[in-house]
């Protein structure tokens, strides 16, 4: 099928879906019809919004959409829509497109709404979230830190100090062996003052390219 | 009797009994001791004995009270830099232990001459945790992913060189960071150097 035009942005289909640039993903797209299973598209917008929030980073149960008899099919639910939801915002699709992809797909119409409205409104935080994600695609990321700070009152040699130290404490995630590294640094005064020059420097390019 | 260069306590009863062992040699040579001990403890080097030895072998002294000399002047020092105590206070406490007026000014003296060097020394030598050698950073800016075709978005690649102080060792550590955890990370040092300078005032 030839491209379209209706915005600046050319959207072409590789697949049969806008959303899609392999073949062999086609298949898993079969199973997004079974979104029925849900008893209405009430129901299904909870489900998708619940579906972004897990994209988003918090833990979701989704124990209220399953009993016995559609344990399996809620489960792939979860794997296709979220496969699904993240290929369209990664691929930057207008909402047409989503409801035309659903519509390829043979998605019932009432749902196609609900699911490509749930999408569109959550649109720019999984857009977010997955820019967020790509810092892991390294062999190793930051994944928390923190810091406390400690009044040095004497030591030893000197017995009276009076000295502040902060204590900055960064967990790093290493992607060989999924080990998270910790990583503890004492900074005095001036180290401290030295590490915010360097970052007011490095929050200055950022500053700049966001513009 | 409390003195202020053992910290406000009392001396030790070793130290006192030393005391005359001092008074024996002239105060030129406790001079020179003091200078021999001053110098080990800012290089941090063992005392070269065989100079000591030299120093005071006219006195006739055995190796067991050259080392009792050098004890004892090695604590007076010591203590009086850590508790920061100033020349004549010193001096006086010393003749107060019931040291010669000539040998208490010739350690006050010397002591004086080197108070604020070893000061310096002392503190840097204060236990430490690891602590930040250098800091390289470079910002990339993301194009495209497998997941999101146009990113546009710029990330921070930053390497911590960290300094371990009880064996010397540096090690890197390198990591990628989201600009968005990197403003996190950046406002929330900003606060902490803030609130250092409020407690500092």
């Amino acid at each position: 099928m030839s491209s379209e035009k209706p915005t600046s942005t050319t959207v072409e289909k590789l697949t049969k879906y806008y959303s899609l640039q392999v073949v062999s993903q086609e298949r898993l797209y079969n199973f997004l019809p079974k979104i029925s299973v849900l008893d209405s598209d009430k129901v299904c917008s909870d489900f998708i919004h619940s579906l972004i929030d897990q994209i988003c980073g918090k833990i979701i149960s989704f124990d209220r959409f399953i009993n016995d008899e559609n344990q399996r099919i809620v489960y792939q639910l979860i794997r296709v829509y979220t496969l699904f939801i993240n290929k369209v915002v990664g691929k930057d699709l207008k909402k047409e497109y989503i409801c035309e992809d659903l519509k390829t797909a043979n998605v019932e119409n009432i749902y196609i709404t609900t699911v490509s409205d749930c999408i569109i409104s959550r649109f720019q935080d999984i857009k977010k979230e997955l820019t967020e994600k790509l810092s892991a695609i390294s062999s190793s990321s930051l994944c928390d830190f923190d810091w406390k700070m400690n009044a040095i009152l004497s030591s030893d040699r000197i017995n009276i100090v009076q000295e502040n130290v902060l204590l900055l404490n960064l967990t790093i995630e290493t992607n060989i062996n999924d080990k998270k590294e910790q990583v503890l640094i004492e900074l005095s005064k001036k180290e401290l003052d030295h590490i915010l020059e360097t970052f007011d420097q490095i929050n200055e390019v950022i500053q700049s390219l966001k513009v | 009797m409390k003195f202020k260069f053992c910290g406000e306590l009392d001396a030790p009863d070793w130290l006192l009994r030393e005391i005359s062992t001092l008074s024996k040699i002239t105060n030129i040579r406790i001079k020179l001791l003091t200078v021999q001990v001053i110098t080990s403890l800012s290089s941090g080097e063992n005392i070269d004995f065989e100079k000591v030895e030299k120093l005071v072998k006219d006195a006739g002294f055995v190796i067991g009270d050259i080392k009792a000399l050098i004890a004892a002047i090695h604590f007076i020092i010591f203590n009086s830099v850590k508790n920061d105590v100033d020349e004549s206070t010193l001096s006086t406490e010393l003749q107060q232990l019931g040291l010669p007026k000539e040998h208490c000014d010739s350690i006050s003296r010397a002591f004086r001459e080197h108070k604020e060097k070893l000061r310096s020394i002392f503190h840097n030598n204060t236990l430490k945790l690891p602590s930040l050698d250098s800091l390289d950073w470079r910002v990339d800016f993301i194009l495209s992913s497998n997941t999101i075709q146009e990113v546009n978005a710029p990330n921070v690649q930053l390497n911590f060189k960290v300094k371990n102080h009880s064996n010397g060792e540096i090690t890197n550590h390198p990591f990628e960071i989201s600009a968005k955890k990197f403003n996190v990370l950046y406002y929330e040092l900003k606060g902490a150097k803030l609130l250092m300078e409020t407690v500092n005032q």
